[in-house]
């Protein structure tokens, strides 16, 4: 019983660990906000949509021969 | 956990891009766009720019050099970063690259243009540089111990021959790469 609630605590806290960035609470979206969405959606989906911000990373990572990893 | 509430964000494209829009409800409503683009492959790794601006209904296109203030920026960062664990949940062996559009030699000298903060424009200071890295600094600093135990963080540092190296709080960065650990 000891070993079990041991092994509870453990998975929790390898659950709290996982979650560090997600957010504790999602706020909703309107029927009418889901509408507008999608109408941009159909416009700007799969296009580049920051083409300067990639222009300057492909620029950053040119020279470099490997990661830091 | 992170505590600050979060937009819900709609998957709008999970093919070589991933896409999301939602929208910033504040002073006014604005729909924003994060964006995960691949841009490199080293040793069997892609590295993913992470891109975030508002879009612009009057031209059709992604603005990211602006500022909107539309007064709630914790939940709008807060967005951004929910789409962090998703991201590595199907790409585990990939990185994210964080750099702000205002991290640049051009902008700086474009600031210098337009200044209206005041900055002594004979020398380097420009106090809009770098500002939208700091907010993900600030954010990494305070969480770091929590952050580690789950993510490998390096920073990118802005000397004369810049360089990725181990990310240590409070020392400055202009870019931020991240991957997931094992």
């Amino acid at each position: 019983m000891v070993k079990n609630n041991s092994a509870f605590r453990m998975l929790d806290k390898m659950k709290q660990k996982k979650q560090i960035l997600k957010a504790e609470k999602i706020l909703s979206m309107s029927k009418k906000t889901k509408e507008r969405i999608s109408i941009i959606a159909k416009d700007i989906k799969g296009k580049e949509l920051f083409p300067k911000k990639l222009a300057s990373a492909k620029k950053t990572f040119s020279n470099l021969k490997s990661l830091p990893i | 956990m992170n505590n600050v509430p979060a937009y819900k964000t709609q998957l709008i494209s999970n093919q070589s891009k991933i896409q999301y829009l939602f929208e910033s409800k504040g002073n006014i409503r604005i729909i924003k766009a994060i964006e995960y683009a691949p841009f490199k492959k080293q040793n069997g790794k892609i590295i993913y720019n992470l891109g975030f601006g508002d879009y612009d209904v009057a031209n059709r296109t992604m603005l990211d050099d602006i500022n909107s203030n539309n007064g709630d920026t914790r939940k709008v960062f807060s967005t951004v970063l929910n789409t962090v664990p998703l991201f590595f949940k199907t790409h585990k062996d990939d990185a994210i690259w964080v750099q702000g559009s205002d991290s640049s030699k051009r902008f700086k000298n474009d600031c210098k243009k337009i200044c209206k903060k005041g900055c002594d424009t004979n020398t380097d200071v420009c106090k809009n540089f770098n500002r939208r890295i700091k907010i993900y600094r600030y954010y990494i600093n305070k969480n770091f111990i929590d952050l580690i135990k789950e993510y490998v963080i390096f920073g990118y540092t802005n000397g004369k021959t810049p360089t990725f190296v181990q990310y240590v709080p409070e020392n400055e960065y202009i870019g931020i790469l991240v991957f997931k650990k094992k």
